[in-house]
């Protein structure tokens, strides 16, 4: 058996070499072997040194500050000199890439991406191209390998067009956009733009606004909306942060997630009877609600004498419909009052309200007789 | 009766045996020789021991001569190397009895000569290279195998080192001592396992000795001219206060300012002769732009930058394939395509310059070649094309032109200097791919000082080197020991005293005073 070890390792070496070579003649990193050249040059010279390498795997590059050994050497070609693929972008160190798990090594590692022995995956990739969603990147952000990654692809229902997803439709392996802050402590997002520059989800409110037509709300109160003094801002940036923090849509959203009945709009936790909006107004990350001493939510309507003459109703816990879509957004408890009977977070109602209410309470009250009789 | 009679016929039986009994242990006092055999360029002769007997001495004679004593052992064996292709010998063993010599029977053997052309192998030559004795000799007909034979004597003492079905094998050198001359001496087999006299001998010294090695190391030292540089002060960020983002390329014009290729930056700033930051040139487009919502003056990837006698400036953008023109203050004036033919690949001006008389020089790295045009880009000369040595080139990069017209390219992935006139005619070409003064990893930018000495940096070793026109290498800059290290440097412009070299990856153009010593 252990001889069949050493002969299977031999075997091994002795295929590596041939088998990068094979995938190198004729390909675009066969840099001396070219139709007609007449093969004067060792294939491999372009890259290797045979003799007193000064890096590992005999390369010929020293290693720089920049780049690994090997990602220094390949930047000598794609510098714009020999290519200019991936200059730009890739080699663009002033542009967020993706994490790789050995330094800045983007080759030749079991974990790493590319493999520049072998073209014939395209763009010398070392991972399959994915069938259902077209993209390289399920090959590790899958349910299989979501440790430390996320099963970024299982039924995710953030921008589905129909049952399939582009990852890079919002993220860029190379050159990416570079982050003001991390996002929910992810500190290369590699999203095409900066979501964080304004601290409310700048690259969401590039898509999710009315020119788009990928309105949170159905009213047409616009997510980005500047006009209004910028009034129309959004939960929960919408204050100045205080002692709390200042969060973008990911403090509340995950568009990775799922679709799932019990967490609806890719909701981080289940809203239901508003248990995720407490969750945070507790006083640990957003100002606390009050609790008891505070209005009281998750009550029965039906206990308390309304006024329905003034407008139309407030929503009720299973009425809530902030996007005008599919229903109601929460599987609450029918005619119980919750926060979101009077707040609407992406505020449906009056673009000036305070505290996200739907209406102005104004002077008399008029939100509060909404509901309760003036006598 | 017939019982006496049995009685006597046994004694007589008995009696017999007795005598040839006795006679058998009388002749058991000498060796009985039960074979010889050649084998392996050897002569084998294997015998019986005798009881008592100390030491076993080997006689041989020839066809034509007497018994001569060749050897002695105390086994039971013993191996004839000194022997003939072609000759038949006789071999006996004795042991000494009571001061007399007790020989054994004889076995003759007939060495092999040759047997149907199947004679000894003739040498190609032995080569030393990194631990290891490469042997080569030609193919010997009919042959099956070859014994390799390695002796630390010459003439003698060879024992078979390894055997090869090829006419070639490598002595993996274990055991063997470096400085030490080796000798090699080949044998072959054919199918009938008869093997040829050894061939003739050759040797080797193995290694080199540490004392060899330094001393030779004293010999092929580069003296080089030692140089001083004093960093006089850097340019890291652009006239809008941004970042350098992989700078590549600069030149000065005659009032000294400073035109920088910002490359991924999409832009050209222009810098006063102290580097203080003075305007941009260009807009960078974005990178999807497609060729017919180009800009005028827009960037996509400006590489490399000349002036010419008005100041004027022009850039080489490799992703726009094109060069754009610009007055000294950054004003637009014009565009200079150079479309590519059938077949050919588009412009990739990696290098530029502008002669006197208005011509453009320029390194096509998408075509692998040098264009000689008019002003208007009309090509006038065309040099090179895609060769691994020559004339041509495999993606050349920067290049510059000395005040006699010689133009000197950097041949990047052929890792040489290739210099040819301004009718295209070849001049030379040196360097070669390696770690050490005079060689280079992947050579970038080149240009020439004011003493017509050319300098040429290194995105590989992240040297910069000079070297004489002729190729001479005469200084090396950025070793380990240095003072000064670079980054990926590679657009360089030298002016009076003063070296300005262009780091990528660091970022920043660092300006030195220089000096020879």
């Amino acid at each position: 058996m252990k001889a069949l070890k050493i002969f299977a390792l031999a075997c091994a070496l002795v295929a590596i070499p041939v088998v990068a070579m094979a995938g190198v003649t004729g390909g675009k990193h066969d840099l001396t072997g070219w139709a007609g050249s007449g093969g004067a040059k060792p294939l491999c010279e372009a890259c290797h040194t045979p003799h007193n390498a000064l890096g590992d795997n005999l390369w010929g590059s020293t290693v720089g500050t920049t780049y690994s050994a090997v990602g220094n050497l390949c930047y000598t070609c794609h510098d714009g000199s020999v290519t200019t693929a991936g200059t730009a972008t890739a080699f663009n160190t002033a542009l967020e890439q993706h994490k790789v798990t050995v330094g800045n090594d983007c080759s030749g590692d079991a974990s790493s991406c590319h493999d520049v022995h072998n073209e014939g995956t395209g763009s010398f990739l070392l991972v399959a191209i994915d069938a259902v969603s077209g993209t390289y990147c399920v090959t590790c952000h899958d349910d299989t390998n979501e440790g430390g990654l996320g099963d970024h692809t299982a039924g995710m229902e953030h921008y589905t067009s129909g049952t399939t997803f582009n990852c890079n439709d919002c993220h860029s392996a190379h050159g990416a956009a570079n982050q003001t802050a991390p996002i929910a402590g992810l500190t290369h997002p590699i999203l095409l733009e900066d979501n964080m520059s304004s601290g409310y989800g700048q690259f969401c409110i590039d898509c999710h606004n009315d020119a788009n037509g990928y309105t949170i709300v159905a009213d047409n109160f616009d997510y980005n909306e500047t006009t209004n003094g910028g009034a129309e801002t959004k939960h929960p940036t919408y204050t100045t942060g205080g002692s709390f923090p200042i969060g973008g849509c990911n403090e509340c959203h995950d568009v990775h997630a799922p679709a799932s009945a019990d967490n609806g709009h890719i909701l981080i936790a289940n809203n239901d009877d508003s248990a995720f909006c407490v969750s945070c107004h507790s006083g640990g990350t957003a100002p606390a609600f009050g609790g008891a001493a505070s209005h009281p939510a998750g009550v029965a309507v039906a206990s308390n004498t309304m006024n329905t003459s003034a407008g139309p109703a407030l929503p009720w816990a299973d009425q809530i419909n902030e996007d005008g879509n599919a229903g109601a957004d929460y599987s609450g408890t029918a005619d119980f009052i919750v926060c979101e009977t009077c707040h609407s977070v992406h505020r449906v109602g009056l673009a000036t309200s305070s505290f996200f209410l739907r209406e102005d309470n104004g002077a008399q009250n008029e939100l509060c007789v909404r509901c309760h009789t003036a006598n | 009766m017939n019982t006496i009679q049995i009685k006597k016929t046994h004694l007589a039986i008995l009696s017999l045996l007795l005598v040839m009994g006795a006679a058998i242990v009388a002749q058991a006092a000498a060796p009985n020789l039960m074979a010889a055999f050649f084998v392996k360029g050897k002569v084998g002769l294997k015998w019986s021991k005798v009881d008592g007997a100390a030491e076993y001495l080997v006689f041989r004679k020839d066809d034509s001569g007497d018994y001569a004593q060749i050897g002695s052992t105390d086994q039971d064996r013993y191996f004839d190397t000194e022997v003939t292709g072609g000759a038949s010998y006789t071999y006996k063993i004795a042991v000494s009895e009571g001061g007399a010599l007790v020989y054994s029977g004889t076995k003759s053997v007939k060495i092999p000569g040759t047997v149907g052309g199947f004679k000894a192998p003739s040498w190609v030559g032995l080569r030393y290279d990194r631990q290891k004795v490469f042997a080569n000799w030609d193919d010997v007909p009919n042959a099956i195998a070859y014994n390799v034979w390695r002796s630390t004597t010459s003439g003698s003492g060879f024992e078979v080192v390894g055997t090869a079905e090829a006419s070639r094998y490598v002595d993996a050198g274990s055991g063997l001592v470096a400085g030490t001359t080796y000798y090699y001496v080949l044998s072959a087999m054919n199918s009938e396992f008869e093997e040829t006299p050894q061939s003739s001998e050759l040797s080797i010294k193995f290694g080199v000795s540490a004392a060899e090695r330094e001393a030779a190391s004293e010999k092929v030292v580069v003296v080089l001219d030692p140089v001083t540089l004093t960093n006089l002060f850097e340019i890291k960020e652009s006239p809008a206060g941004e970042p350098l983002n992989q700078p590549s390329d600069l030149a000065l014009n005659s009032q000294g300012n400073i035109y920088l290729t910002d490359t991924l930056n999409g832009q050209v700033h222009c810098y006063g002769p102290k580097g203080k930051p003075k305007f941009s040139i260009g807009d960078k487009m974005d990178q999807r732009t497609q060729p017919a919502d180009y800009i005028e003056g827009g960037f996509l990837m400006p590489f490399t930058v000349a002036i010419d006698s008005q100041d004027q400036v022009y850039v080489g953008d490799v992703q726009r394939n094109d060069i754009q023109v610009f007055a000294a203050d950054g004003t637009y004036v014009r565009r200079i395509q150079i479309p590519a033919g059938e077949g050919e690949s588009a412009l990739r001006p990696n290098g530029l310059a502008v002669l006197s008389d208005g011509r453009l020089v320029i390194t096509d790295a998408g075509n692998h070649r040098v264009l000689v045009t008019d002003g208007n880009g009309v090509i006038k000369q065309v040099v090179g094309g895609r060769s691994l040595e020559g004339a041509g080139f495999n993606f050349p990069d920067q290049l510059t032109v000395s005040a006699d017209g010689t133009i000197c390219v950097v041949d990047a992935l052929n890792t040489r200097i290739v210099e040819f006139d301004l009718e295209g005619k070849f001049l030379r070409a040196f360097g070669s791919a390696g770690h050490s003064a005079g060689t280079f990893g992947r050579p970038k930018g080149i240009a020439m000082d004011p003493a017509g000495r050319i300098w040429v940096s290194d995105g590989m070793s992240h040297l910069i080197q000079s070297f004489t026109v002729e190729g001479e290498v005469k200084s090396v800059l950025g070793a380990a020991d240095d003072e000064y290290s670079f980054e990926a440097p590679r657009g360089m412009w030298f002016t009076g005293d003063k070296m300005y070299v262009v780091e990528r990856l660091a970022q920043k153009v660092s300006v030195f005073q220089i000096k020879s010593q």
